[in-house]
């Protein structure tokens, strides 16, 4: 995949997961309309590809004053990764050189990295983790199951620590997909599958959308480190 | 401004690294701060959710973000916090009370408080660490 056709891709799948974030909004009190309705019309100018420098430019403003509005994410990691996604494709637009453009791009996809690495990293140093006791945590008494049956779940502890395992191993090992095309093609639909069932279990959706954009960046970055 | 959106430049990815106290939040119906108030939860999840649903919830969730939202604040506020959190909860209250989500109202005004669940010595506890004053709830405090 070139750098435009990454770069386009990107616009498109963050502006499709703006739009999903922005019409969920649509229907709440008016000062959050106020600040969804131009993010959606921004949003559809990215997806289409309209001016989408300066689509990109007026919604990270945007993005800035949900920040205030809500005095941090609304949505978690979700927002801030959107932000990210956001605040490289703006530089993409208007860092003064192709290599900056290209850097700022890189920077994504090694952040996309990071964010798997890491996610890893501080699950294993965690005894708990370790033992399988905290997705049961999880299932238990957090906040996150989007329905009283799925905290039944807890009961089974081997599932549950041999789940939390696969994740921990998975996002270790993702930096190693990026030796291969192939390998990090299945890395990739394997992290995806792993959004989809946080989405479906714990209800974080926009987590998806918003990882999902990062992808081609990633993409893009394997080639062109490993042609 | 830009110091909100440093998180956003690097993030530090600790998704899940400890599983910490699980905040909820109660709302009671009240006369005033010293009436006897009775708890009811706000947004409870659902006894169940079936696949299609689920699958629905990706295109369409605003229920459960803003759900996770509320948590957050909460979560502020058993760390300590009492400005904006508490300011938040109260609006999310009033929200609720204008799209006819919380049960009927038997006296003038709101009062909430945040419960935090966590385990300690492998024994699942229950804390009352919050509880808001009071405030009248009219029409146009939900316009």
């Amino acid at each position: 995949m070139s750098y435009a056709e990454a770069v386009r891709l990107t616009e498109i799948l963050l502006g499709l997961a703006f739009l999903q974030q922005s019409l969920e909004h649509l229907a709440g009190p008016r000062d959050e309309r106020v600040l969804h309705l131009p993010r959606l019309a921004l949003s559809a100018a990215l997806v289409a590809g309209w001016h989408s420098g300066a689509a990109a430019l007026l919604l990270l403003v945007l993005g800035l004053l949900l920040l205030r509005r809500f005095d941090g994410p609304y949505n978690g990691g979700a927002d801030r990764m959107g932000l990210l996604v956001l605040s490289c494709l703006c530089a993409t637009h208007f860092a003064p050189t192709a290599l900056l453009k290209e850097a700022s791009f890189g920077y994504l996809a090694a952040q996309l990295v990071l964010s798997y690495f890491m996610s890893g990293w501080v699950k294993v140093v965690n005894p708990a983790w370790r033992r399988g006791e905290a997705l049961v945590e999880v299932f238990a008494y957090s906040a996150y199951p989007v329905s009283e049956g799925l905290r039944g779940w807890a009961a089974h502890r081997a599932l549950l620590r041999a789940m939390g395992w696969a994740v921990m191993v998975f996002e270790l090992a993702f930096p190693l997909a990026l030796l291969n095309a192939g390998a990090l093609a299945v890395a990739l639909v394997l992290a995806a599958s792993f959004h989809l069932a946080n989405a479906c279990l714990f209800g974080l959706n926009r987590f998806l959308w918003a990882w999902l954009a990062a992808y081609p960046a990633l993409w893009w970055c394997q080639g062109r480190l490993l042609p | 401004m830009l110091a909100r959106l440093l998180p956003a430049l690097m993030p530090s990815w600790r998704f899940f690294d400890a599983i910490g106290p699980a905040p909820r939040v109660d709302y009671a119906w009240v006369h005033d701060d010293t009436s006897p108030m009775t708890w009811h939860p706000f947004r409870p999840r659902p006894a169940r959710l079936g696949v299609a649903r689920m699958a629905a919830r990706l295109l369409w969730n605003p229920m459960q973000n803003e759900s996770l939202y509320i948590v957050r604040c909460a979560e502020r506020i058993v760390e300590g916090e009492t400005d904006f959190p508490v300011r938040e909860l109260r609006w999310r209250l009033l929200l609720a009370e204008r799209r006819a989500e919380l049960v009927g109202q038997t006296a003038p005004s709101l009062r909430f408080r945040v419960r935090a669940v966590y385990r300690e010595g492998g024994e699942l506890l229950d804390e009352v660490v919050f509880v808001a004053a009071s405030f009248r709830v009219t029409p146009a405090a939900t316009r």
